[in-house]
């Protein structure tokens, strides 16, 4: 019974992410599911996404934590490795996962994401392309959207 | 990992956390290459995965895992867990290497199969022995039959023996109700609350209230209450009453026996003492009995058989056969006894002259060979010393006196013996001195006469040899003293021969 233990796991880090919650960021499990959980994450400073607040699902599959945990943007944002759908292009979130990670790790790293786009390794390419050819640009669509979509 | 991992007692140190489970590490195993730890099962589904470390996602293979340092392992090993049965109630803490042991064993809260050969039911180890699962077997309280436990509802609605049709109402009830509908049915036969005083009423209870209004008992109910009480405590004194006459009963057998007891110790001195007491009481009767010829005849009543057989027994050479004499003839054998042969006796002889009587007549026929014969000692003192066997008894005195009387007896019987010692001891040396006295003047004749046979002898020899001193040579020769001493003894036996020759 693999899961008893890691069953624990998850309920462990539930409780530290409501009682000790990553600066900018909430979690909150649904109460019918305790592996779903509602995610919003505030635009870090000194990026297009300032004062911006994101929300996002997070499922952790069965394998978790061999597996890694399924996380989707909900609110529409402009970022070159975010699609229109919310999936995230994300290392650790594929390949680079490791059983080390965890809940907070992975929001953190999706915090840390919205601060420096990677243009280079895109998932949505038009935006990829707008940033590479104009910076400047780009980042006033990402604040136009940020206050038009994560503003609420 | 195979079972639920433990409840730790203590936050356990963040060092000793597997990073993949987030919990202490269990059979920790140890990366050679980077030297990270983790629990085994957690690093084998971890590289099932992807042949990284988890920790820095260097390349790692299974072939490097190896066990954990012994002192990680003792670490964790040793960590404080408390039982996994907590919920259930055990409050069981140990180290978690121990648990295993705990909950196999010793747990009482751990899950066991029923005991019950058929049942696949789990239950408590502490309630292992009192469970009952459906397949115990129960006992139907009303039939007794066995029953398996889950079909005992079934069986209690439809059990024989539940119900009971009653006789008198005919009205079918349950058997708990059994006693309290005896007692309260309207159908059953009563009889009248006086039926104690006599009242013949019998029916049912139903028609009970009708006939107490109608029974003639019930107006006198007053009465029958004090007369009920006074029996009561007649009946109580009855009872202290009879207890008291067996005490009584028993006192008196005590008193019997004792008495039974002095009696045969006594010995023919018991009388009974209606006999004395009445003669002591009535002076009449001991004016009578002397004066009356009879007397001695009826006193005789006084005597129960048993009196004589003690006495017969006591003193088997007196016969009795002198009590059939006449009175007149006592009176005469009475007064044919000197005065001072009689007994000075207690003062109790006066009382009864029968009994006076009746001891002479015992002595009278004793064999007394020589009664007079006590004159013939010359000084005799005592009131009696009879010769023969027999004391002189009066069984009309008490014992003491009887005992006292004896004594004098003997005293004046050793008194007299002495005396008649010393008298006889007198004239045996008067006696003794005379005959002496003779003996003595017959020697002294016997030897004058043989002085003068002598003389008559040599005077013959000097006329027949003619010189008078040759044979006394003979006889004694060279001794010339003899003859001298012979003749200066012969002198004076010669000179007294005349006179005992005389007195020859």
């Amino acid at each position: 019974m693999p899961l008893c233990s890691y069953e624990q796991r998850i309920i462990k880090e539930t409780e530290r992410l409501v009682a000790d919650p990553a600066p900018g960021i909430t979690a909150s499990p649904h109460d019918d599911n305790l592996r779903y959980f509602d995610v919003t994450i505030q635009g870090p400073e000194g990026s297009p996404f300032q004062n911006g607040v994101f929300r996002l699902e997070l499922f952790l599959p069965e394998e978790y934590p061999m597996a890694p945990p399924k996380v989707r943007f909900l609110t529409k944002i402009y970022h070159p490795n975010i699609d229109k759908l919310g999936r995230i292009c994300l290392d650790i979130l594929k390949d680079k996962w490791s059983p080390a990670l965890q809940i907070r790790t992975v929001l953190l790293s999706v915090q840390a994401l919205l601060s420096a786009p990677n243009p280079d390794d895109p998932l949505a390419t038009d935006v990829a392309k707008h940033y590479k050819e104009n910076e400047l640009d780009a980042q006033r669509v990402s604040r136009e959207w940020t206050e038009k979509y994560a503003s609420g | 990992m195979n079972s639920p991992s433990p409840i730790y007692v203590e936050a356990p140190n963040q060092n000793l956390v597997c990073c993949i489970c987030r919990m202490p590490f269990v059979d920790p195993c140890t990366n050679q290459a980077c030297s990270h730890t983790f629990c085994r099962d957690c690093i084998i589904q971890s590289l099932a995965h992807s042949p990284q470390c988890p920790i820095d996602r260097s390349t790692l293979r299974i072939e490097d895992i190896h066990p954990a340092d012994p002192i990680i392992r003792s670490l964790v090993d040793e960590l404080a867990v408390k039982c996994s049965n907590e919920s259930a109630g055990c409050l069981h803490t140990c180290q978690r290497q121990l648990l295993d042991a705990h909950i196999k064993t010793d747990c009482p809260y751990a899950l066991v199969p029923c005991s019950a050969h058929a049942c696949a039911e789990e239950v408590f180890r502490k309630d292992k022995d009192g469970h009952i699962c459906a397949h115990t077997s129960v006992t139907c309280e009303e039939c007794e039959k066995s029953i398996k436990y889950n079909e005992l509802e079934a069986h209690r609605s439809r059990c024989p023996k539940r119900f009971f049709q009653c006789e008198d109402c005919e009205i079918e009830q349950p058997c708990s109700s059994r006693a309290t509908h005896t007692s309260s049915c309207y159908a059953v036969t009563v009889k009248c609350s006086h039926e104690h005083h006599g009242c013949p009423w019998e029916g049912r209870r139903k028609d009970l209230p009708a006939h107490t209004t109608t029974c003639s008992y019930e107006s006198i109910k007053g009465f029958f209450a004090i007369q009920d009480a006074r029996n009561a405590t007649l009946d109580n004194q009855n009872m202290l009453l009879k207890q008291k006459i067996d005490t009584l009963e028993s006192q008196l057998r005590v008193a019997q026996f004792e008495l039974r007891c002095a009696q045969s110790a006594l010995g023919p001195w018991f009388r009974d003492s209606t006999s004395r007491s009445t003669s002591v009481s009535s002076p009449s009767s001991q004016l009578l009995i002397p004066s009356q010829p009879n007397g001695a005849s009826s006193s005789r009543l006084y005597m129960s058989p048993s009196d004589q057989d003690s006495i017969t027994q006591y003193f088997p050479d007196i016969s009795f056969d002198d009590r059939h004499t006449s009175p007149l003839a006592e009176e005469e054998q009475r007064s044919q006894r000197p005065a001072p042969d009689r007994p000075a006796f207690s003062p109790l002889t006066q009382y009864s002259s029968s009994h006076v009587s009746f001891n002479d007549t015992s002595f009278n026929g004793a064999p007394i060979p020589n009664w007079s014969s006590t004159g013939s000692f010359p000084t005799g003192t005592g009131p009696r010393s009879p010769q023969n066997i027999v004391a002189p008894l009066n069984l009309n005195t008490t014992l003491e006196g009887s005992l006292q009387g004896l004594r004098e007896s003997v005293v004046a019987l050793s008194t007299s013996l002495d005396s008649l010692g010393r008298r006889s001891d007198i004239a045996l040396t008067n006696e003794a001195l005379r005959l002496n006295e003779e003996v003595m003047s017959l020697r002294a004749a016997l030897h004058g006469l043989r002085m003068q046979v002598h003389t008559i002898m040599i005077d013959h020899n000097a006329q027949v040899t003619g010189r008078g001193p040759g044979i006394d040579s003979m006889f004694v020769p060279g001794d010339s003293q003899w003859p001298s001493f012979n003749l200066s003894r012969a002198h004076p036996m010669q000179n007294a021969s005349p006179n005992s020759i005389t007195k020859l």
